[in-house]
């Protein structure tokens, strides 16, 4: 289908959409022109291709551009128009031609999964005009093709093969968007707020691909709807699933998964269920070594989809998801895992108005326990997220395309609470805790936008602004600090339950501009501000499980962001190409780092350990993407730098951040060698990451203490890692019975890319650093099937 | 009863890198990476305990961190304590004497004078400790960690007598009179204050030391354990600036994990003048136990 459109817009390029079919009779008339756009009425994009004809005149037809824009001229009267569109229902109205009309049609997708048309709309051509701009859209099929570690699929993994984004470690799920940090990345599944994405520690990330339909990464031209984090939005969407009843699955060396689609109720009603889990602690009770016997690793992921087409003006949607990670090795045990939920409304309100009312629910939370045969002790932190989002699309005309909301969180937090139980000398069982105040954050805000485009849409503006309000709510334990961050109430000021004790606001505006210098060749440029109102507390650069998040409070200030970027964008090579070069510089207020050898262990006053100061990241992004052909893919180059200047923290002078990394390639190549075999291929070099050395020694307590002069002033060496696979596709062309093979080889040349580094003494008495490093070549093979 | 915490706060990182250890098998290699050398720097450490005995201020250089230089001790033109002139023993090495034992309660300043930027005029440094009160050790005990509880891993129960408040505690033990905690890592040391059982008697199991046949010693020896041996816990109150100065410590000479480590950084000292080093103080109270005849301790 995807292919048959892509032909189809080839014949016929955009200006002959325009071309309308006159019929000898009509000129008699006076006419009247009829302009509009199409729209997927859910997810507001545009539909390049749509037919708008008029039954009743023969041959009179037109189609919409790249942009879902339409031109008929039509005799005054009454007319009957027929809108229609591949994967979509036929739309069938009236209008009365008294004069030149301007409107909107939206039309309803076809319960039947037509990946392609969303690619479709997300055309080349498309996404010239647009203002919005540091984004990046991927389909799950080109996610699905990248190489993989273990033979898992990783959304995340090739998030940070994008430009502009960097991993935060080796094998992490965490990731570094334009200098800033892994919590400054919002991640939204379903629209569902997701608080850690991470399986094994962060080897793998929750997203099963079965389960997904497409990513978009925004890199800091964020719309006004979303907010949050500083320095990116991650929306996931799910797949709908086909009405077709469908079977897919594979087995890989340490998991396997199954999904089941289909529909019922003339698919009215379409449904995916997904599962994961990996097996690769099923061998260990084969190990000789008792303690590896006894050793439990493992996740599960369960996804569940429906999709309820009420009637051509509403759809609910409904995705579940959950998601746990159990370690056990002895008498310790850790497990983790997220619960996410979420309830969708669509609802068409009339030809130029869209509702979606979003309700949403995720849950993270970790348990870990130790126990011997006379005590034991269990550590549990949760963070929960509840939320509605009402957004409202609105064309006032083909110029402006308008849309406001609003948008409610509650969050909960609770830190950690720590429970130790015990038998005493005499027998008695006891009981002591260790509670981390709970804290409760209340996020409401307002927001509008507006798309309006000019001369004839060669220029786009988007502006917008959106108010956000955070309220802290009781009950928990106030701590104040002073600015020298020591404490004013060292016992805490009790609030009590559901009472409102402190605020922050602001105003966080969007603006985006594009120029079509020609049909091939656009420039942009956009500016946004973002609020964080959430702030983890960790090290971690790998994703840990036992993460805490915190939200803002009297001592604790919102960070915020301004990021201004601008670029060249353009279709090469009658649009088989797409290049691009960004160049951004990003202001940081109140980022958050720690103190040095802070304690964040179940700590109460952590407002004592933090340090706010200021950060900024500058860079340009250049990338060159083919998506068509046997060889498709891309390859981007991203020169950037990020530093922080926080008070308290390397005696106030300014210093690399973690995120600081300044040469960045991604090559990602994907080759059809014939139909039933597939390559792909990719290589990925970063800068090293900075560190900090000690440059001096002394002797303490027949230690040698070391003595830093500056944080991250020396770098680790280079990443580079190589990566390749092929698919082949098994069986004979045409049957329902589909399976596949793929062999991947993680790290295919075998480089030791660092992930600690730490100090040692040899028996000269000489220091010296040693890295440890976790893969070297790691092949793996999975088989694919569904039917 | 309070173990659990103690054991908690103190070994998460071992823990989850128990956990970590099947699955990430990770390798290691030594590296060429360098720091350049810094300019030398001044470092004045000290500390003063309520045991009578030999008690000294140290006073040294610092040197490159990587080579074979190792810190020299410096003489200083002058060191005083609370206006007391010091006793030069050796080089960088002052003393109050043989025979000095720090009071509970008191304040105690130093200062030194020495021309260490050699510009021939002296820089003055000076640092202050208040000396904690005593909290006596009351009961040791060992307690053995399996069912039966008569056999090792023992762990040690110090009792003792709480007081409301900010505490700091340091542990050190001896092994027949052979200091074992002569290492910054093998030393224990925690704050109660946040401490539900403030200010009450506490049987405190000490979890730096899992009491087996032999303990981990220098250079990947062990410390072999007998049964009979003698166990000596110096249950240790610190200032508050020695408590921060040996948590740091501590974290710089622990291992670096990514997920859990932080960035490296300065030990926060308390000496003034812009040199290294600490000045602080510890109150002193000894009990021992003996090894009992069990499964898991050979006999001498």
């Amino acid at each position: 289908m995807r292919q048959y459109i892509t032909s189809l817009f080839r014949k016929f390029p955009l200006l002959l959409g325009f071309i309308v079919m006159s019929v000898a009779g009509l000129q008699a008339r006076t006419l009247y022109s009829l302009t509009g756009k199409v729209m997927d009425a859910v997810s507001g994009d545009a539909l390049p291709g749509a037919v708008i004809r008029l039954p009743e005149e023969q041959g009179a037809w037109t189609l919409t551009d790249t942009q879902g824009h339409f031109l008929l001229h039509i005799p005054e009267g009454t007319v009957r128009l027929e809108i229609s569109y591949i994967g979509y229902n036929t739309k069938h109205t009236e209008i009365v031609l008294d004069r030149d009309i301007d409107t909107v049609f939206f039309l309803s997708p076809m319960t039947y999964n037509l990946q392609g048309l969303t690619v479709l709309a997300d055309s080349p051509a498309n996404r010239l005009r647009r203002s919005e701009m540091s984004i990046e859209r991927l389909d799950v099929e080109v996610i699905q093709r990248v190489p993989t570690l273990f033979g898992e699929v990783d959304l995340l993994k090739v998030v940070q093969m994008l430009p502009g984004v960097q991993a935060a470690s080796e094998g992490s799920s965490g990731f570094h968007v334009r200098g800033g940090s892994p919590d400054q990345n919002m991640i939204l599944f379903d629209n569902a707020t997701l608080y850690n994405v991470s399986h094994m520690l962060g080897f793998f990330s929750i997203f099963n691909t079965d389960a997904v339909k497409t990513m978009t990464l925004y890199k800091g031209d964020i719309p006004a709807r979303f907010g949050g984090r500083l320095s990116s939005l991650l929306e996931v969407i799910p797949s709908d699933g086909s009405g077709r009843f469908t079977v897919d699955g594979g087995i890989g060396l340490i998991s396997s998964r199954l999904s089941v689609q289909g529909g019922i109720a003339n698919d009215r009603l379409t449904y995916l269920a997904s599962a994961r889990r990996t097996y690769a602690d099923l061998f260990l009770p084969l190990a000789k070594n008792e303690i590896i016997k006894n050793t439990t690793i493992n996740f599960y992921d369960l996804n569940a989809r429906l999709k309820w087409k009420l009637d051509d003006q509403n759809y609910l949607f409904m995705t579940l998801y959950n998601g746990r990670d159990r370690f056990s090795i002895s008498d310790m045990g850790l497990k983790f895992g997220n619960a996410a939920a979420s309830l969708n409304w669509n609802h068409v309100i009339s030809d130029r108005f869209l509702m979606q009312v979003f309700t949403t629910y995720s849950n993270y939370n970790y348990d870990f326990q130790a126990s011997t045969s006379e005590m034991a002790l269990e550590w549990i932190s949760r963070i929960q997220d509840a939320g509605l989002r009402l957004d409202f699309t609105y064309a006032l005309n083909n110029e402006n395309v308008f849309e406001f909301g609003y948008t409610s969180n509650f969050q909960w937090f609770q830190p950690g609470k720590a429970i130790g139980k015990g038998t005493l000398g005499s027998g008695t069982q006891v009981q002591q805790d260790i509670t981390m105040s709970p804290r409760q954050g209340f996020v409401n805000v307002l927001y509008f936008s507006n798309e309006h485009k000019l001369f004839g849409r060669r220029i786009e503006l988007r502006y917008g602004l959106r108010f956000t309000r955070f309220d802290n709510v009781g009950p928990t334990t106030l701590y104040q600090v002073d600015e020298n961050h020591n404490l004013l109430n060292k016992e805490g000021t009790e609030i009590p339950s559901g009472k409102f004790f402190h605020h922050q606001y602001g105003w966080e505006p969007r603006l985006g501009f594009s120029f079509l210098v020609t049909p091939a060749i656009s420039l942009k440029a956009a500016y946004s501000r973002t609020l964080q109102y959430v702030h983890l507390l960790s090290f971690s650069s790998a994703g840990s499980p036992m993460e805490i998040w915190i939200p803002s409070g009297p001592s604790i200030l919102p960070q915020a962001s301004h990021q201004v970027s601008a670029g060249i964008f353009a279709n090469l090579f009658n649009k088989e190409y797409e290049a691009s070069a960004e160049v951004f510089y990003k202001h940081l207020d109140n980022v958050l780092d720690f103190k040095e050898h802070p304690d964040l262990l179940l700590y109460d006053k952590i407002e004592t350990e933090l340090r706010f100061g200021k950060g900024k990241s500058y860079g340009i992004e250049l990338l060159l993407k083919r998506n068509t052909g046997k060889l498709s893919g891309w390859i981007s180059y991203t020169w950037s730098r990020s530093f922080r200047t926080i008070p308290g923290v390397n005696n106030g002078q300014t210093y690399r951040a973690p995120s600081d990394r300044p040469h960045n390639v991604n090559i990602v190549l994907f080759y059809d060698i014939s139909p039933r075999l597939q390559a792909s291929l990719n290589w990925i070099y970063a800068t090293g990451m900075p560190i900090t050395l000690p440059e001096g020694r002394y002797w303490f307590y027949n230690e040698l203490i070391p003595v830093y002069t500056e944080r991250n002033s020396y770098r680790i060496a280079d990443y580079h890692r190589m990566d390749a696979s092929l698919n082949i596709r098994l069986g004979k062309p045409g049957k329902r019975w589909k399976n596949s093979l793929n062999i991947s080889i993680y790290n295919l040349y075998g480089r030791k890319n660092p992930w600690a580094i730490n100090y040692r003494m040899n028996t000269l008495g000489e220091q010296y650093l040693e890295m440890t490093y976790l893969f070297s070549v790691v092949p793996s093979i999975t088989w694919n099937f569904t039917f | 009863m309070e173990f659990h915490f103690l054991v908690m706060k103190n070994k998460r990182s071992a823990i989850l890198v128990l956990i970590l250890l099947p699955l990430l098998a990770g390798c290691t290699e030594a590296i060429t990476l360098r720091s350049e050398d810094m300019e030398p720097r001044l470092v004045i450490t000290g500390t003063l305990s309520t045991v009578t005995e030999y008690q000294v201020i140290e006073i040294s250089s610092t040197a490159p961190y990587f080579g074979k230089d190792m810190p020299v001790n410096l003489n200083a033109t002058e060191v005083r304590l609370n206006g007391e002139k010091l006793a030069n023993d050796a080089p960088g090495i002052y003393s109050m004497g043989q025979e000095f034992a720090a009071l509970e309660g008191e304040t105690y300043l130093l200062e030194v004078w020495i021309d260490y930027d050699r510009d021939g005029q002296d820089e003055y440094y000076t640092a202050t400790t208040t000396v904690p009160y005593v909290h006596t050790l009351e009961s040791l005990v060992l307690r053995s960690l399996i069912p039966s509880g008569n056999d090792t891993p023992f762990v040690l129960i110090a009792g003792f007598q709480d007081t409301p408040g900010e505490d700091y505690y340091g542990g050190a033990l001896w092994i027949n009179n052979v200091l074992y905690s002569n290492r910054i890592l093998r030393y224990y040391i925690h704050t109660l204050n946040d401490y539900t059982q403030d200010g009450e008697f506490l049987r405190y199991p000490v979890p730096e030391w899992f009491i087996t046949k032999s303990l981990v010693w220098d250079n990947g020896e062990t410390f072999d354990l007998y049964a009979g041996d003698v166990l000596t816990l110096e249950l240790q109150t610190l200032s508050r600036e020695y408590y921060k100065f040996l948590e740091e410590a501590k974290i710089e000479k622990n291992q670096q994990f990514p997920l859990f480590s932080g960035p490296r950084g300065n030990v926060t000292g308390n000496i003034t003048g812009g040199a290294l080093g600490i000045f602080g103080s510890y109150a002193s109270s000894r009990k021992s136990v003996t090894l009992p005849e069990c499964p898991g301790l050979p006999s001498r």
